[in-house]
């Protein structure tokens, strides 16, 4: 293996033994990892697996290679570590063109000298990088404001599971031109490809950016505050309802604009906290807050077991007091999208993953009954051994299926692993 | 551009419908809701793109899904294609029924379901009007963002079957992006729900990837979408300039300020002649070289500072005068030039092309430039219209499609913009879609490898080939469709 794998890669790029271990999916260690050069390499790597038929993950920093169902192992893991930086930038365009290895962190700081970024932050996102954040659609606070993978991502490059590479999309910012394959993968975890590159569209860095924090005991009179916020159509691009980096329970609110504009919003919502009861006003800070958003990050991602609770925004309260049920939650909301990230520690929940099990079952069949969603976004093995981590996919995932077959007709990206 | 072609009559292959099929047709719709004599069959035989006309077999008026479904399973089991209809505005020949098919018009699945202004959301039949579903959410504060210019007659099932855009679409986003659930009629009559409520995608994006597939893997007899907050403040300008060149660098500076205006739209003096000899004479001086639409919206604080950097904007590169509304009449009047110019291109010639290329914004300039050498070198009357912001072009091209010459010129003409176009980096559609006018176009962009996929995709949604064929695809690239039945002439097969 190592050696067909060398003569596609060069020696360097491949490695194996302990080394793989910071490799390792849900504890299973890979026999070896690869990082392609090119899009051409990976392509030779891809189709060498379909025909050898290799269980493979694809990854960028692997920090979200855990998530989903178990694997029974794993032959290969796929790595675009070599396939980074900025290739392309036309600020006068606000588009990019980006190989899928960078980090996000490293994708706003060679951007930021232009003043113009990527709307951008989920959990971890400074380390992670691009491809894997647009395979996982992965979206943070940000999300409110400035939408998900899907509405920044205007075309990619997909190395497919038997080895081809497509052009899907484009390079502007409007395209109807066939199909949108590029939504397709948005979010398929890995199944479909590896994407190799992405084309995203750039936002113009906000000429003010203002973070203010409110703290309560109860999350009552912060999601008054929220719904006073809406009542005025003050809208602000981050609202995180949270008690995951404090006691009690905080509220984070960030607005973008122009300086008169995020003035007046920081001022109407410092009113509307005034006037609520329980509600303290932490103040304000400029830009990220003075680190408050990457403290929430930090708590999502140093979280052993992450459960995703989704509703409608409307039922939030409804949620919510599903969440309180599970004992020893932390809370990251995104208010004004309805979904309740729910944190555990990974022993709690290894301890007694029967009882788990039931539990999350039982607030799951609650959710689905309105038309909710609950996905273990990150657990230990002992978890997902014993629950679904995705639920029903519904009566589509006979054509999801047919379309996997498709982009993996070997069968070799991820099996097992998503719903399809 | 597709080869021009007038003809009257079904294609080869097609013929009448059989007496007992139109009779189950008629037991499930109703008698009134099947169509087969062949006066009233002319109205459905084109869309908004004229030039291509076929006669549908029969129509039918569905009144909801299950009629949907129910007809769909019909006509699956006789082997006869379908081509959804909304109200055939399309300008891209989407709605033609080639192969011998039958048109399902959606023009009677036109409710809207339900209107939840606490979770911003609608859900919607396809057959209603786009603008219709902004003004039932206006008393709650709401709208409907993606705006395209036939708004007040296009339905949102045809905006899902485009991914339309429209001129707010630079700030809010086109169709795509405002689309959370689907409920779809496969076709074989299958009835499946994709996305939809409250929860996250479990599996994949199913809902992106149906909005835009132009009516070939199904219909969408219910839409859920996501309603906007109507804007607290709109600030409305008209910059009115010498040179073209001036506008377009104005256009490149409001953007490079790190302003995101709600719409950015710029018509050049072929289209505000056009506009000022017609009925919907807007006041705009015609000796100007091109004007620009700009409007910003969003809360009432800074707004009017954003606006007069934009004026400021506008001076230093050289505009002669910017107009901006001080109320929502003077707001109407502004954007008229823009709104009316197709309606007043219809009087200037018996046809109209209309191109919807788009470019990076930075080479505007340039392949405007092009434009303009390519209708002098043609000898064609050219006006362009376009989404400055997001660099989404409309060249109008008159003609007589009677003058077989011009017609050959118009077709060089826009071979060679098109051509263009692609070559700066851009796309062959931005919101129109591919239909049949553009297929021949898809080999610019795209590889065999990725029509291959695009066909293989198209597959598992509709192995037999029955929804909408002959669209989008080349025909030579899926080769399912190659056999008896199947025309293969002259005017369909692509370059």
């Amino acid at each position: 293996m190592v050696e067909r794998l060398s003569a596609i890669v060069g020696a360097s790029a491949v490695v194996t033994g302990a080394v793989a271990g910071r490799w390792a999916v849900h504890g299973r260690v890979p026999r070896a990892v690869v990082a392609p050069g090119t899009a051409e390499e990976a392509a030779a790597v891809l189709a060498l697996a379909s025909e050898a038929g290799w269980r493979v993950e694809v990854a960028g920093a692997g920090t979200l290679l855990d998530g989903g169902r178990p694997t029974e192992g794993v032959d290969l893991v796929v790595t675009t570590e070599r396939l980074s930086g900025i290739i392309a930038h036309e600020p006068a365009d606000l588009v990019a063109s980006v190989g899928a290895g960078i980090s996000l962190g490293e994708l706003g700081r060679g951007l930021a000298p232009h003043r113009q970024w990527l709307p951008l932050d989920p959990p971890g996102g400074q380390v992670a990088t691009l491809g894997a954040v647009v395979s996982m659609a992965s979206a943070g606070p940000l999300r409110r404001g400035h939408g998900t993978p899907r509405d920044h991502v205007l075309g990619l490059q997909l190395v497919t599971g038997d080895g081809r590479i497509l052009q899907l999309g484009g390079r502007v910012v409007k395209n109807v031109a066939g199909y949108d394959l590029v939504k397709l993968v948005i979010g398929s975890r890995g199944t479909l490809g590896l994407v190799t590159r992405v084309e995203v569209r750039l936002r113009a860095i906000p000429e003010a950016d203002r973070t203010l924090r409110l703290v309560a005991s109860e999350p009552e009179p912060l999601l008054g505050v929220a719904e006073a916020l809406r009542a005025e159509r003050i809208e602000p691009v981050a609202l995180e309802l949270s008690t995951a980096a404090v006691t009690g329970w905080e509220l984070l609110a960030r607005f973008q604009g122009n300086a008169e504009a995020v003035a007046h919003a920081a001022a109407r919502l410092s009113a509307i906290a005034a006037g609520i009861g329980g509600v303290g006003l932490e103040g304000g800070a400029d830009g990220g807050g003075d680190g408050v958003w990457e403290r929430l990050g930090a708590a999502e991602v140093a979280a052993g077991v992450v459960v995703r609770l989704a509703d409608r925004p409307s039922a939030l309260g409804h949620t919510l007091a599903l969440v309180s049920a599970l004992p020893g939650a932390s809370i990251v909301a995104h208010v004004g999208d309805g979904i309740v990230r729910t944190l555990l520690s990974a022993d709690t929940v290894a301890a007694a993953p029967a009882r788990w099990a039931a539990m999350l079952a039982e607030a799951r069949a609650a959710l689905a009954g309105r038309g909710g969603t609950l996905i273990v976004a990150r657990a230990p093995r002992a978890l997902v051994e014993v629950f679904d981590p995705w639920g029903d996919a519904g009566a589509a995932l006979g054509l999801m299926r047919q379309l996997k077959q498709e982009f993996d007709p070997a069968g070799v990206l991820a099996p097992g692993r998503f719903v399809v | 551009m597709g080869k021009l072609r007038t003809e009257r009559g079904m294609g080869p292959g097609a013929g009448a419908l059989d007496a007992g099929l139109v009779a189950e047709l008629r037991r499930i719709l109703g008698p009134g809701g099947v169509i087969t004599d062949p006066a009233a069959l002319i109205v459905y035989e084109s869309d908004g793109l004229t030039a291509h006309r076929v006669t549908p077999r029969a129509v039918v008026l569905p009144r909801g899904t299950e009629e949907v479904a129910a007809v769909v399973r019909v006509l699956a089991e006789a082997g006869i294609p379908f081509v959804p209809r909304g109200a055939g505005t399309g300008l891209s020949g989407g709605a033609l029924a080639l192969e011998g098919a039958v048109v399902i018009s959606l023009t009677r699945v036109n409710r809207i379901l339900s209107l939840d202004p606490a979770n911003r959301r609608a859900r919607v039949q396809p057959g209603v009007v786009n603008a219709a579903l902004s003004r039932a959410a206006a008393p709650y504060g709401l709208y409907y963002a993606p705006d395209p210019s036939s708004q007040s007659a296009c339905t949102i099932g045809g905006n899902v079957a485009e991914n339309a855009g429209g001129p707010h679409c630079l700030k809010y986003g086109v169709t795509a992006n405002h689309v959370t659930g689907l409920t779809v009629v496969l076709p074989d009559g299958e009835v499946l729900e994709l996305g939809g409520g409250g929860g996250e995608t479990v599996g994949y994006d199913l809902v992106g990837l149906f909005v835009g597939s132009e009516g070939t893997f199904g219909i969408a007899t219910e839409i859920e979408v996501r309603l906007e907050p109507l804007p607290e403040a709109v600030e409305t300008l008209l910059a009115l300039f010498d040179r073209v060149d001036d506008a377009s660098r104005a256009v490149s500076a409001i953007i490079a300020a790190g302003m995101l205006p709600a719409a950015l739209e710029m018509i050049d003096r072929e289209t505000i002649r056009a506009v000022e000899e017609s009925v919907f004479a807007a006041g705009i001086p015609t000796d100007v070289g091109a004007a620009l639409v700009i409007e910003f919206d969003g809360p009432r604080a800074g707004l009017a500072a954003e606006a007069e950097r934009a004026v400021e904007i506008c001076r230093r590169e050289g505009a002669r005068e910017v107009r901006r509304a001080a109320d929502a009449a003077e707001r109407e009047k502004l954007w008229q030039g823009r709104k009316k110019a197709f309606g007043a291109m219809g009087r200037l010639a018996p046809d109209l092309l209309v191109q919807d290329a788009v470019v990076p914004r930075s080479r505007l300039p340039e392949v405007l430039s092009f434009i303009y050498d390519v209708a002098a070198r043609y000898r064609l009357r050219i006006s362009n219209v376009f989404h400055a912001g997001d660099g989404n072009l409309h060249p109008n091209i008159l003609f007589d499609r009677r003058d077989a010459d011009e017609v050959r010129r118009v077709e060089a003409a826009s071979r060679e913009i098109m051509r263009r176009c692609v070559e700066v980096g851009g796309t062959i559609t931005g919101e129109h879609g591919v239909g049949l006018d553009k297929r021949e176009y898809m080999g610019l962009i795209f590889g065999d490898a990725e029509l291959s996929s695009m066909c293989a995709v198209r597959r598992v949604f509709n192995p037999q080939g029955l929804a909408n064929p002959a669209k989008v695809l080349p025909v030579r690239v899926c080769r399912e469709w190659v056999g008896p039945g199947t025309r293969d002439a002259e005017e369909v097969r692509d370059g």
